[in-house]
């Protein structure tokens, strides 16, 4: 599979598993992934690749339904970073849930 | 090197997966926050309103259309009142849910549960004053079959069946901040809410405040400092008796107990004399006076341009994000159709308008509340106070604090005498009787309002106010206009402005002022009638003991100037006039200091800061508007001269902290003041070897306030004394949060003005209205802020830019929803009873 099927599939994963589980779903499929993938390259960076871009589009999916960009300057606003911050934030939370848990998995699979 | 890896990813994980499940310091645990379906995004979702919406409510008897305008009003058509009230319950939920609970919590005594810890001192201090325990009881004396238990129960079915409809990602974004859940609406909290109004608009202590100052300056000198007239009249019921609209000024010389400040043989100081510098005193202390406060008026069809009766209204309150008003229109064919400002939590118009008659409230300023030393068995455990030489026994309640998780903080006992809650101040256990403790069904006399249709139906209508006293201006169809001073005043003994003596009933109150003997004014000869928190009757016509200490009548002054001044009123004159920026107050201040200056300058060589003073206060043609630049140097001379003249008033805290005045005698009073130069309370104790008189206090205020204009704000020319530059207003959202308030915004007004602004500009006008009864009713309205409490809709804000400039927005009163036009229409709702439930 070329690096950006398996970035597309792992995004696919990730999305239905947030959105039909929850946020903390994110580790556990990257977890699955770093294991499944450890032999591939850069199974941590396709994990997190697929994280970021799954909320990305959820994002996206809910900026349709309601003004998200108004609700990130606000939220923003409160926790001292700007709306453009947060949403870099709420990218980069599920980047790096998916990238370590990958990595974690990935090490603990080699060990054994 | 992947052993490393491995363990950075594993610290990385950890430390995610931490601030993703548990809330760090304020943050919420972002994990569930930042979730892209579940999280804070979905709040987004409710900012907007769906252009159309089905739902089932509980309880309704029939189908209830609700037609939302383009302002976000919803006009809600209903067959019953109780299916109008249940629909009412359900969008003002919709819109105001977290608002609802924070003002149930705030009345109860409950924000610790909700909002941490650092609330629990509040809230004992809100438990022990009763609010939600009086409320309890009295709703759990109406009837079943009682109108008002109807109307807050289907009220509480909408409010339940939208709460009921939310999924945890639904909830609004002040939930998700604090990590809480929204509580179930009881129908008795509706009645938590006009206690809670009662007791901002009523609790006070000034009978406390009133025993520092006799103990300071006499009872005699308290009486002339704070008296129970105001000494200048311009009162609610228009008063024809007498052209003199002044008492008599303070006496030169008096000779009750103001000894202690009576140097009549110290020299007499030059008027330019006295020290210049600004006096040393806490900022909060100002000139004294709380500057905010509501409006009302209303003309006859005689004053009118185009021959029909109008009405204005301006509440003010404290401005809050989301407002405290919800803006409704009720319609029940052949029972009801009215439209004005309701309070999220009770299924009522107060202050609004129907085909027939339309009106506005000001608060009565009234004293309505009054504190009994009582003598106690036991100061740690009592059991029982004295009455008459008798014991009688104290009744108690057990009062449990808990936090966010349900742990308990607290356990108070709070005690009962036969007047109210029995509460320790400085040591001293002082008990409480409270009109707004004795409150009964105030739910009835607003529908009584919303379905009068007369001037004489809405006074029999207001007449039964229990919580609340406030002044009513109204006007009806057929050109009646009137006002009435209502609500309950207590009968008492004597006056009421002291601590009194429990240990004997001859203290307690005798009942209430019967409805036959409320002030009111029925279509006076002057065609019109106004309010504005004054004292409501002229001391002349009715001597009854209202209350004391009342605010000055500046606003009054003025309103009464306006259209005595204008005998073809017009509704965009009465918008005009909501913000007007004439002040009655400077009118009579400015030139007292102007006078005082001149004189002075001509009779002595030097006082060069005098002159320039007088010179730029001159220039000023007294009006607040935003571009002034002298209105400052106003201010901060009656802030000084405050200071100056009411100097015996000061005290060393009783914490050791430094000297500040206990209470401030009303602007009123310091007018009266003016008219007698040689007043010993024009005397600076502070100046032992000279006797200052009135115009060495004005000049050094002045020659003061120049100094610290100049310190704070730059040149008088640099542009830093606009006053749009040092008077904002602050609007606060519900939480505090700045970045959900609406802050240093520029307005027009000041002190005394009809739009007045206080320093710390957080109340003004909360709601503004002109209604001309014409055949087709006309009517506008605005307030600060908008329809939505989610701070990402279009409607949170909205209204806030016109609301600045003084501008209203007509409104739309359609009697049916296909009298709406389309394209005014934002979305049409259908709410339904319950599949099953009947009809």
């Amino acid at each position: 599979m070329k690096p950006p099927i398996r970035v597309l599939v792992v995004a696919v994963a990730m999305g239905l598993v947030t959105a039909l589980i929850g946020w903390w779903m994110v580790p556990v499929a990257g977890a699955v992934w770093g294991f499944v993938a450890s032999r591939d390259t850069w199974p941590a960076t396709t994990a997190a690749a697929g994280a970021g871009l799954a909320w990305a589009a959820l994002l996206g999916w809910a900026a349709v339904r309601g003004p998200i960009f108004a609700v990130a300057g606000k939220v923003g606003a409160i926790m001292a970073v700007s709306g453009a911050g947060l949403v870099a934030i709420a990218l980069l939370f599920p980047m790096l849930l998916a990238g370590s848990s990958a990595v974690l998995m990935g090490s603990v699979k080699q060990k054994k | 090197m992947k052993r490393l890896q491995a363990v950075g990813s594993g610290i990385v994980l950890a430390a995610l997966l931490y601030v993703g499940f548990l809330p760090a310091g304020p943050l919420p645990a972002l994990g569930s926050f930042l979730d892209p379906t579940d999280g804070v995004w979905a709040t987004a979702r409710s900012a907007t309103l769906p252009a159309e919406r089905s739902a089932d409510v509980t309880g309704l008897g029939g189908a209830v259309r609700v037609v939302f305008d383009d302002r976000a009003v919803p006009h809600i058509f209903a067959a019953t009142l109780e299916d109008a009230a249940r629909a009412l319950g359900y969008v003002t939920a919709r819109d105001r849910l977290f608002q609802l609970e924070m003002q149930t919590r705030a009345t109860a005594g409950t924000l610790s549960e909700i909002l941490g810890n650092d609330l629990l001192e509040a809230d004992r201090q809100q438990r022990a004053l009763g609010l939600a325990w009086s409320a309890e009881q009295v709703y759990a004396g109406l009837g079943a079959e009682s109108r008002t238990v109807r109307v807050l129960e289907a009220y509480a079915d909408g409010v339940n069946a939208w709460i009921d409809a939310l999924r945890p990602r639904d909830y609004p974004l002040e939930y998700r901040l604090l990590g809480a859940e929204p509580m179930r609406w009881r129908p008795v909290y509706s009645a938590y809410l006009i206690r809670y109004m009662g007791q901002v608009l009523s609790y006070n202590t000034h009978d406390r405040w009133r025993e520092r100052v006799e103990a300071l300056i006499g009872p005699e000198a308290a009486a002339q400092l704070f008296p129970v007239n105001s000494p200048i009249q311009e009162p609610v019921i228009p008063f024809a008796g007498a052209t003199d609209r002044e008492d008599d000024p303070l006496e030169e010389d008096p000779t009750d107990s103001i000894a202690a400040v009576n140097r009549a043989s110290v020299p007499r100081a030059r008027p330019v004399a006295a020290p210049t510098r600004p006096l040393s005193r806490s900022p909060a202390e100002g000139s004294g006076e709380v500057v905010v406060g509501s409006n009302n008026w209303a003309v006859a069809p005689g004053r009118a341009e185009a021959g029909f009766a109008l009405l204005a209204g301006d509440p003010h309150l404290e401005l809050t994000l989301p407002s405290i008003w919800y803006e409704a229109h009720l319609v029940v064919p052949g029972q009801l159709n009215v439209y004005g400002a309701t309070i999220p939590g009770a299924p009522v118009v107060a202050v609004g308008f129907n085909r027939q008659v339309a009106w506005s409230f000001t608060n009565v300023e009234a004293d309505l509340i009054d504190f009994y030393a009582e003598t106690l068995d036991d100061p740690d455990t009592p059991t029982a106070y004295v009455v008459d030489g008798e014991w009688r026994p104290l009744t108690h309640r057990v009062e449990e604090f808990r936090g966010k998780r349900g742990q308990l903080l607290a356990t108070d006992t709070v005690y009962f005498t036969h007047r109210g809650p029995l509460r320790w101040f400085d040591g001293r256990p002082l008990s409480t009787r409270w009109v707004v403790l004795e409150a009964e069904d105030d739910l009835e006399p607003f529908l009584g309002m919303a379905k009068a249709g007369s001037v004489s139906e809405w006074l029999t209508a207001v007449a039964g106010l229990t919580a609340i006293a406030q002044n009513g201006a109204v006007v009806d169809w057929l050109g009646n206009v009137a006002i009435r001073t209502a609500g309950r005043f207590p009968i008492r003994p004597d006056s009421g402005f002291r601590v009194l003596d429990g240990s004997t009933a001859q203290n307690d109150w005798l009942g209430y002022l019967p409805p036959e003997r409320l002030p009111t004014a029925v279509n006076p000869p002057q065609g019109f009638v106004a309010s504005a928190n004054q004292q409501p009757v002229h001391p002349h016509a009715d001597s009854t003991y209202f209350g004391v200490n009342w605010p000055s009548p500046w606003r009054a002054m003025r309103i009464n100037e306006l259209l005595r001044a204008d005998a073809a009123v017009t509704a965009e004159d009465m918008m005009r006039f909501q913000t007007d920026p004439g002040s009655a107050r400077a009118d009579r201040f400015v030139p007292a200091f102007l006078e005082a200056a001149q004189r002075t300058l001509s009779e002595f060589e030097g006082g060069d800061s005098l002159r320039q003073a007088l010179a730029l206060l001159t220039e000023w043609d007294r009006r607040y508007t935003r571009e002034n630049e002298r209105a400052v140097l106003f201010e901060l001379a009656m802030d000084e001269l405050a200071a100056r003249t009411w100097d015996e008033l000061r005290a060393p805290a009783p914490d050791g902290a430094a000297a500040r005045r206990v209470a401030t005698p009303t602007e009123a009073v310091l007018a009266n003041l003016l008219a007698a130069p040689l007043s010993p309370w024009w005397d600076d104790r502070t100046t032992p070897s000279v006797v200052e008189n009135r115009d060495a206090v004005l000049n050094a205020s002045l020659v003061a306030a120049l100094a610290t204009a100049g310190e704070r704000y730059g040149a008088p020319d640099g542009g830093g004394w606009r006053w749009d530059r040092i008077r904002r207003a602050n609007i606060y959202h519900l939480l505090r949060l700045p970045a959900l308030s609406a802050l240093e915004l520029s307005v027009q007004g000041g002190p005394g003005t009809l739009n007045p602004v206080d320093g710390s500009g957080r109340w003004g006008a909360s709601w503004r209205m002109v209604v001309e009864l014409r055949p087709e009713v006309r009517a506008w309205t605005t307030y600060p802020g908008g329809q939505s409490g989610n701070p990402a809709s279009r409607w949170y804000r909205d209204r806030l830019d016109r609301w600045l400039a003084g501008e209203l927005d007509p409104v739309l009163f359609p009697a049916q929803p296909g009298d709406l036009a389309a394209e005014r229409v934002l979305a049409t709702w259908t709410l339904r009873p319950p599949p099953g439930a009947g009809s």
